[in-house]
């Protein structure tokens, strides 16, 4: 049987916080395939970015195993995972987190520079994801000279741009109104169904739970339980 | 590594008082030991060129009896074979004979102890000896029965120009030899042991005196090329007479308390260069590593994107090489304008001139710009500030990117 492209199996976290030990995750089991839409959905403090984190090769887990195409993720050393994040993952966060001195247009460049990818193609990704965006003619700007919206839009073009497997997004709906909200859930959908993209969302909006494949739904770092639509 | 060179660009005055401070550091620094080695450096050429011109030449043939020149009483037997080589050699510019005894000058009322110098007026100026008179005038070949002497010397015997001083001295045989001399002209070199201790004569009246014959004490030779100084010292070693037991040595051998003094001070210059370049890398280490505080959560994101650790070091190197290279450049052209500059007019230290004078430097120094020195301090600083750097790079390279993204920026 083909392997699920992303399996945690009995996966637990545990933080330190001031000295002492915070539980975030435990016994997490969950298999994901190759193409699917999914939101983790829950209350705030429930895992859904700590899941988000250990799937994306950013944390490690403190008991258990996150496999990637039946591969144990984090038997990798960190430049394997950076590499990993690189060409397989890519992040949208909640917060608008972009270069500060680099503009849009840069922004999204970046990932297909580390990738070593040609100028010309990286040109043509950018403009034409920044179009798609909606910020085509925002190209030039900085960070600081974008609204919240924007920003974060910029964020989700640069996260498509270097064509990963998987897309991590923690609330990006969260700081867009209701119509570019909508129409990047539009963006994800239809690059999940054309090019078989692995969504995996955390999130309250319910705009977003509506349209997606599956919601696995969180409660104090446990799986509360699961919808299929 | 382009995009991490842009980064590393605009990075650099993110903070711009913070990279003002630091760009000053370097500026400062180097600018400031540029300065410093300028001055050290023109009052070693200032007293080289005096040690040379006034004392020693280039470099010397003396018997071996003459290894320093405070010893006397020591002659070459045969001075025209060594004449034939001088001559033979084409570096050399050109060469002055002198004779050296020891002795005693009186007056009618004071006597003190004396070098005895016999020298060429034609020759000494051809290998650039300074001559300069005080009082009287410059001694000529007619002089036969003249002197000169140092200025201090003249008052403490308490003579005039014209006044007869009586020499005495030992002679070749060993008999005790002495002869009147009228004072043509007195001298000031600023140096106590030639003023007070120098009676000159012309070589022609010492060898009549001291029942010399032919014979000189030594050759002061000048070279061409002040480089080719030490080859050619080397060379004429060769071919000296092995019976005639000669010494070829350099003014650093003949003078060996001035060849330490400058080398004394070449190492005290890094010593400087050590402080000085310790407060500029603490400042360089302590603006990178709050820039990598303020910029955690950038550094987050960034290896959250896949940047990889080295790549991570690579940037907060190159942000701190840029800076660095930025103040070198500035640093080193304000250095090279001011050293010139006050090379041009001069630093006057006459209100120190009896400290320094026995040092053989004079009442101005005049800076003047070392250039290899110049390509020490800007590989130090910059290889220094590139190491230090280092540390916070690798400190940014293994932020935890969760943490590091948690962090309020």
């Amino acid at each position: 049987m083909k392997n699920p492209q992303i399996q945690l199996a009995a996966v637990g976290k545990t933080y330190h916080s001031n000295g002492l030990p915070v539980r975030a995750l435990s016994g997490i089991d969950l298999a994901i395939d190759q193409g699917s839409f999914v939101v983790l959905a829950g209350p705030s403090g429930s895992g859904k970015s700590t899941i988000l984190h250990l799937i994306g090769a950013l944390d490690r887990p403190s008991e258990g195993r996150v496999l990637i195409e039946g591969d144990d993720l984090y038997r990798r050393d960190r430049k394997e995972l950076a590499e990993f994040r690189l060409h397989q993952i890519g992040f949208v966060f909640q917060a608008y987190n972009l270069i500060p001195v680099l503009t849009a247009h840069e922004n999204v460049e970046y990932p297909l520079l580390l990738q070593s990818v040609p100028a010309s193609e990286r040109a043509e990704r950018s403009e034409d994801l920044l179009k798609k965006v909606g910020l085509g003619d925002q190209r030039h700007k900085k960070p600081g000279e974008m609204s919240g919206g924007q920003q974060q839009r910029v964020a989700v073009a640069r996260a498509l741009a270097a064509r990963p497997s998987i897309i991590l997004a923690d609330e990006p709906t969260a700081n867009l109104d209701s119509k570019t909200g909508s129409e990047l859930i539009d963006l994800f959908r239809s690059l999940n169904e054309q090019f078989r993209v692995t969504f995996v969302f955390a999130s309250h909006d319910p705009m977003v739970i509506r349209r997606a494949h599956r919601v696995i739904r969180l409660k104090d770092g446990k799986v509360e339980g699961e919808e299929r639509q | 590594m382009t995009i991490f060179l842009s980064l590393a660009l605009r990075n650099m005055f993110r903070n711009k008082k913070r990279s003002a401070i630091t760009l000053s550091a370097v500026t400062f620094g180097l600018t400031a030991l540029i300065f410093l080695r300028g001055f050290v450096f023109g009052a070693q050429a200032q007293m080289v060129e005096n040690i040379t011109t006034s004392l020693t030449s280039d470099a010397q043939i003396v018997p071996k009896s003459l290894e320093n020149i405070y010893n006397t009483n020591g002659y070459i037997e045969d001075p025209e074979a060594i004449r034939a080589i001088l001559k033979a050699e084409p570096r050399v510019r050109a060469y002055a004979e002198r004779v050296v005894a020891g002795g005693i000058v009186s007056s009618a009322t004071n006597s003190i102890a004396t070098f005895v110098v016999g020298f060429d007026p034609g020759m000494e100026t051809a290998i650039g000896s300074r001559r300069a008179v005080e009082q009287g005038r410059l001694m000529t070949p007619e002089d036969s029965h003249g002197a000169a002497i140092g200025d201090t010397m003249r008052e403490i015997l308490g003579v005039d120009i014209g006044d007869k001083i009586v020499v005495t001295a030992q002679d070749y045989y060993g008999a005790l030899a002495g002869e009147a001399f009228t004072l043509i002209g007195t001298f000031s070199t600023g140096n106590d042991q030639i003023d007070n201790g120098t009676v000159m004569v012309l070589n022609g009246s010492a060898q009549r005196m001291l029942s010399l014959d032919h014979r000189i004490s030594k050759f002061a030779v000048a070279v061409k090329d002040d480089r080719d100084v030490e080859n050619v010292v080397r060379d004429l070693r060769v071919r000296m007479p092995p019976k005639q037991d000669l010494k070829v040595l350099t003014w650093q051998e003949l003078i060996p308390v001035m060849a330490q003094l400058i080398n004394f001070q070449n190492g005290m210059i890094f010593v400087v260069v050590f402080i000085v370049l310790t407060v500029v890398a603490a400042g360089i280490l302590n603006t990178l590593m709050m820039s990598i505080v303020e910029r955690t959560r950038e550094f987050g994101l960034m290896m959250a994107m896949g940047t990889k650790p080295a790549q991570v070091i690579l940037l907060v190197a190159l942000e701190s090489f840029l800076i660095t290279a930025l103040g070198a450049v500035i640093g080193t052209v304000l250095g090279i304008a001011l050293t010139a500059y006050v090379g041009h007019i001069g630093i006057d230290l006459s209100r120190f001139i009896s400290t320094f004078s026995n040092f053989l430097i004079g009442s101005h120094v005049y800076p003047q710009v070392d250039w290899v020195y110049l390509l020490i301090f800007l590989g130090v600083v910059m290889g220094s500030n590139v190491i230090v750097s280092l540390y916070p790079a690798w400190r940014a390279s293994r932020l935890d990117p969760v943490e590091a993204m948690r962090q309020v920026g």
